[in-house]
């Protein structure tokens, strides 16, 4: 059915209103009722969203057309995605599922590990000991040892000596205070996005007032 | 059955870092299987989750819990935008108007409420401990944010310089050694998952 | 359960009216909780307000593997419910609320390097426990659960210590799999008494013995009883447990399941201790064969008492076997003790001289060992011992057996009892001479409820599974123990008592203070958020502050240049991987990136690796288009990319499309020209550097373009050889639009804007946290 697209538009502008409105007045208000609503309606939608798109493109036009083929392995997926399923049907869907988890836990840890060793830590070691020309020497001298100090941090272990002891505490102690200026840079920089987006909302709910009130 | 999922996940598991790091020619194609497998897995996960969820707020509603009008509005929302985007696919007339004018101002408000929040909260974290890591971590908020407020009001590009500088010789480093920490922990979970020592599939 | 709330970020019980938990000071109502009658005046916290007592610290995780165990997380979008925390159980049926872990789970699930793994699928199960292993464990030792049993076990077994362990608070000793299965034995007794007591509390059992017996011992029966019962959702069905124990063991390492219940009765023993021990649980200690003479002589006691001095009416199935290189150490312990003539004259039950072979005198002749406590002792030996003071070779009470005795030896053990004689090292280990008494003792209960003589003899009372003294005997149940004994260095014994400490330390609420608790940030926040918005306002229409430019970063004059060497027709791959949260901050990004693209007349491709990427950026005019759309997989779709590209896209479908001509040599991201990635998340981002960059470092390679958010974990990435640069940011967006030579006014005007709340918003923190810090000492002067 054919609907305006002046008016589907004006439908929507009031939506994204509303919605901007009250999702923004918590900081106002604190959590209400209008808010709770809102907020509810936001994971409803997403998860329905979500869930048809998996459906979608996934389940029907992935694997459902590879099986509709005769792909063997597009049976056996939905085998594993059966199983998966059961997960909540008691007991022994649980141990089914089980099965398919396996299976995901296998491959995905082999991923994970290999993309680790050979994504980051053998890059990263790599860019940590490069570069020691006579211009950047002092520079990367300086990121090694922070790098380092950083990495100490993250020992927990104690060394038998005493010297050791008090050397790795110290180690550890400038470790944390290089991890803590970098949290403060991640923070810094999601605090900047936040903010962003916080301005861009302001502003939209001033657009959409004035689109509503005046049609443009 | 115990024995055959942590057969499955070792053998599985082995044979996919093994041809991750060594394509076995033959048996290339059965790494691109475990990978298919695995992708429909995860999206079968997905699917999971939000019937879990469902599930959760469909009892919290017949049940007449506390919030009950909003779980009903969830379950609504829910039906009504699968129903939608199962029928038009993402990229439908409906689908797109329910993302433009409903789900990216929700989130995109919802994270702006973040902004506020870490405002007034964000260096509240003295509060609970002072070591070194904390100190640290609120002296570096304040040099940011008061090195933006200076390039700001003054307009000079060498502020800017100067807290690229600062990025380049502790900021990098430091989320370097972090990365490595997260990378070896990664490679000792995963070697614990491979070998079955860390069981997340095994019945509760 | 009804009456108590639970804390959703601590899982700790607290009152019904609580609105603060008294463990971890989070609150108890949430967004999306219905404000709670006087809840008027609090404002409810949002999930961005974790509160934290003063002075509580956490120690750092250790646990990296969060976003591992989200990779098994259900789904993103599923947002958490925090006022509900049940965990959903079977269709049509809700799971019994999580008891609480044991005190030893929770804290090592606190202390343990995968601490967040127990949170995982929202359920706090005492499945925490399970994983982790003990810090004086070798993982090798341990499958998993079995390694938790240490911290509870070794205080257990520590022969320096005169702290008689707690009753039944956990397993028995453990004990390394690969010593014998009798560890999922010793888990058994557990869900026992929970079945006997009709607790509703199957899920003790959970911490079955199936998850740390390794396979090659046995198949799933193992954890058949305890661990089903336990699962079973909704329904407390101890009988499960209540089933006979003898499942555990396998077939090829004992005699049966008879053996199994037999030894129930049977004290634990501890070598030349004298420690009473707790009173044991359990069944009695089945041993593998290769520990000694085998557990076919689990029956050989019977057979032993039923030939020992014609006491056939003796029945003796409890009564336990002691290894012979234990068995030695009994016999130098029984060197020690005074036995009076009349027990030395006795040489069929008189103390063996140690002998370095263990099986020096005949079986038929040497008493029946049974499993004691801390009392390496044989029956009769302890029987002669107690009746020496009457001058008579004592003939063994029958309320000695575990069992019920008859009536008619009550009188005899009673006085027998108080008169006897009892050696220095028996009165040292009752619970007044040293150290405190066992918390919960079987034969305190026994003592308590004993219809004769209600008296016991001091030195004897509180020292369990030594003598039962009065006829009602309950069964007491035996812990088994190690064959093994664990020392401890100093070190673990001191961790063993900050663990105690702390153990009983959570059980306390904490004080957490009224300060913070009345501080007020309702306010607050609304005076912040009235402060951006205004600033927000009155940038947008006076064009307030200066107009800075954005820094020459190198990343986004790398990302211009790869772009720009871009040849027509070239297969260019797009990632959109980005959140709806921030399509705004990303949009002029994508649309600076996207004209360049379409200026140079690319042939892209377009997926998602997440479900809410699809369908974000409309494709750029010029360039030659292909939305594919969500492509499942994640992590593991970027390492199929690698060098099975067209298997990973086609889905079932021919590949590459008609209109995509640069496709059809591309077998994966190698091929292509360049691979844009478009994301939010530094952990998206991080993962495909790590999949992807590696195989990219030759004429392809990496471009991001990403939210402010992500720079900072991409800024340690720009140097290796993978990435080409990156655009970040609506900064990045200005300078690129600037190099494209694009109207930048809009962009200018959005950054501005952007820094103007910026740079507030870093005025309004520092004034907001000094404004805070000051209310709340007001408000602890005021408290004091």
């Amino acid at each position: 059915m054919g609907i305006p697209l002046s008016l589907a538009q004006w439908i929507g502008e009031g939506l994204a209103l509303l919605i901007t409105a009250g999702l923004l007045s918590y900081v106002l208000f604190g959590s209400h009722d209008v808010f709770r609503l809102m907020a509810y309606a936001f994971m409803g939608a997403a998860g329905g969203f979500l869930a048809a798109v998996v459906v979608r493109q996934v389940f029907v036009q992935r694997v459902g057309s590879a099986a509709l083929q005769g792909l063997w392995p597009a049976w056996v997926a939905l085998l594993l995605a059966l199983l998966l399923w059961l997960q909540p049907v008691g007991r022994v869907g649980r141990r089914l599922s089980g099965l398919s988890l396996a299976v995901l836990t296998g491959v995905s840890a082999a991923v994970l590990l290999g993309g680790a060793a050979r994504g980051t830590l053998l890059p990263l070691s790599r860019a940590a000991t490069q570069g020691w020309g006579a211009q950047g020497f002092l520079e990367h001298l300086v990121g090694v040892l922070v790098t380092a100090a950083v990495l100490v941090s993250f020992q927990f272990g104690r060394p038998r000596a005493r010297w050791g002891r008090r050397a790795l505490d110290i180690t550890r102690q400038v470790g944390q205070v290089f991890l803590g200026l970098a949290l403060a840079a991640v923070f810094v920089a999601v605090y900047r996005t936040a903010l962003f987006l916080l301005g861009e909302r302001v502003v939209a709910l001033g657009r959409l007032l004035h689109f509503l009130i005046f049609g443009q | 059955m115990r024995l055959l999922r942590i057969s499955l996940a070792l053998g599985v598991g082995l044979l996919a870092l093994l041809m991750y790091f060594f394509p076995l020619g033959p048996l290339a194609a059965l790494q691109w299987v475990f990978y298919d497998w695995a992708a429909v897995l995860v999206a079968a996960a997905w699917v999971l989750g939000l019937h879990y969820m469902a599930q959760h707020h469909w009892r919290g509603l017949i049940r007449r819990r506390g919030d009950w009008p909003a779980r009903a509005v969830l379950i609504l929302t829910l039906v009504l935008t699968f129903v939608v985007t199962l029928l038009q696919g993402p990229g439908g007339t409906w689908t797109r108007w329910l993302l433009e004018y409903g789900l990216i101002p929700a989130a995109v408000s919802l994270f702006a409420v973040a902004g506020v929040v870490l405002t007034y909260r964000g260096l509240w974290l003295l509060q609970h401990r002072r070591d070194p890591l904390a100190w640290s971590f609120a002296v570096g908020v304040v040099l940011f944010l008061a090195a933006d407020a200076v390039r700001f009001f003054t307009g000079r590009p060498q502020v800017a310089q100067a807290v690229s500088t600062l990025e380049r010789w502790l900021v990098v480093p430091a989320l370097r050694g972090l990365l490595l920490g997260l990378a070896l922990g990664l490679i000792t979970t995963a070697w614990r998952l491979l070998w079955a020592a860390d069981r997340p599939y095994e019945d509760e | 359960m009804a009456d108590e709330r639970r804390c959703p970020m601590c899982g700790r019980p607290n009152p019904p009216d609580a609105e603060v938990c008294q463990h971890c000071g989070a609150r108890l109502t949430f967004v999306g909780a219905e404000p709670t009658a006087g809840d008027e005046a609090a404002f409810s916290t949002s999930w961005f307000e974790e509160p934290e007592p003063e002075g509580r610290e956490r120690p750092p995780s250790t646990d990296d593997t969060a976003w591992l165990r989200g990779f098994f997380a259900t789904s993103e979008g599923e947002a958490a419910d925090e006022e509900d925390w049940e965990p959903t159980g079977a269709e049509g049926e809700e799971a019994p609320a999580p008891e609480s872990a044991p005190l030893d789970a929770r804290l090592h699930a606190w202390v343990g390097p995968e601490a967040e793994a127990a949170a995982d699928e929202g359920a706090a199960q005492p499945e925490a426990a399970a994983e982790g292993p003990a810090e004086w464990v070798p993982p090798w030792l341990g499958t998993g659960t079995g390694d938790l049993e240490a911290p509870q076990a070794e205080p257990a077994t520590d022969e320096g210590e005169g702290q008689p362990e707690a009753a039944a608070g956990g397993p028995a000793e453990w004990v390394p799999p690969w010593l014998g299965t009798g560890t999922g034995d010793l888990e058994a007794p557990q869900a026992e008494p929970a079945a006997d007591e009709g607790a509703a509390q199957p899920e003790a059992a959970a911490e079955g013995p199936a998850e740390w017996v390794p396979p090659w011992l046995g198949s799933g029966d193992l954890e058949a009883p305890q661990a089903e019962a336990a699962a079973d959702e909704g329904a407390a069905q101890p009988e499960a447990a209540a089933e006979s124990p003898a499942e555990w063991v396998p077939p090829w390492l004992g005699t049966g399941t008879g053996d199994l219940e037999a030894p129930q009765a049977e004290p634990a023993a501890d070598e030349g201790e004298g420690h009473p021990e707790a009173a044991a649980e359990g069944p009695a200690e089945w041993v593998p064969p290769w520990l000694g003479a085998g557990t076919g002589d689990l029956e050989a006691p019977q057979a032993e008492a039923a030939a020992d001095e014609g006491e056939a009416a003796r029945e003796q199935p409890e009564t336990g076997w002691l290894p012979p290189w234990l068995d030695q150490e009994t016999a130098n312990l029984a060197e020690n003790i005074e036995v009076p003539a009349e027990f030395e004259a006795q040489p069929e039950a008189s103390a063996t001289p140690p002998a370095p072979e263990p099986q020096a005198a005949p079986e038929e002749e040497r008493p029946a060992p049974r499993q004691t406590g801390e009392l390496a002792l044989s029956v009769e030996e302890l029987e002669a011992l107690l009746g020496e003071s009457e001058g008579e070779p004592a003939a063994p009470p029958e309320d000695l057996l575990l069992e019920e005795p008859s009536p008619a030896t009550e009188e005899e053990a009673a006085p027998d009892l108080e008169q006897a004689q009892v050696p220095e090292w028996l009165r040292q280990a009752a619970p007044g001479a040293a150290g405190p008494p066992p918390s919960a003792s079987v034969v305190d209960e026994i003592l308590s409820r004993g219809e004769g003589d209600e008296e016991a003899p001091e030195a004897l009372v509180g020292i369990p599974d030594v003598l039962p003294a009065v006829p009602e005997v309950a069964r007491p149940q035996v812990r088994s123990r190690a064959p093994l004994t664990l020392r401890l260095t100093r070190r673990q014994e001191q961790r063993a008592q900050w663990l105690q400490e702390l153990l009983q330390d959570e059980k306390r609420p904490r004080d957490l203070g009224a300060a913070w608790r009345t501080l007020r940030f309702g306010w607050l926040r609304a005076l912040v958020a009235l402060a951006l918005m205004v600033v927000a306002a009155l940038v947008v229409y006076t064009s307030w502050g200066a107009r800075t430019t954005p820094a020459p970063h190198p990343a986004w004059q790398a990302a211009f240049q790869a772009i720009e060497a871009l040849p027509p027709q070239a297969p260019v791959l797009v990632v959109a991987d980005a959140s709806w949260a921030t399509v705004p901050e990303l949009r002029p990004a994508v649309e600076a990136v996207f004209t360049h693209l379409g200026r140079k007349g690319v042939q892209g491709v377009e997926i998602s690796t997440v479900p809410w990427g699809v369908g974000l950026f409309p494709g750029p005019e010029g360039a030659t288009w292909h939305p594919v759309g969500f492509v499942p997989g994640g992590v593991t779709l970027m390492a199929q990319l690698q060098r099975a590209l067209p298997y990973a896209l086609a889905g079932g479908r021919p590949w590459p499309p008609e209109a995509l001509t640069a496709w059809r040599g591309v077998q994966g991201l190698p091929q292509t020209a360049l691979v844009v990635v478009i994301t939010d998340n530094p952990e998206t981002a991080r993962l495909w550097v790590e999949q992807a960059g590696p195989a990219l470092s030759g004429s392809s390679g990496l471009v991001f373009v990403s939210s402010s958010q992500v720079e900072p974990w991409l800024l340690p990435y720009l140097a290796t050889p993978g990435v080409r640069g990156a655009v970040l940011g609506v900064e990045g967006a200005l300078a690129y639009r600037q190099a494209l030579g694009l109207p930048t006014e809009s962009t200018q005007r959005l950054w501005q804007r952007y820094q103007a709340l910026w740079v507030l918003g870093g005025v309004l923190m520092l004034v907001a946290t000094a404004g805070a810090y000051g209310l709340q000492r007001v408000a602890r002067r005021r408290q004091k």
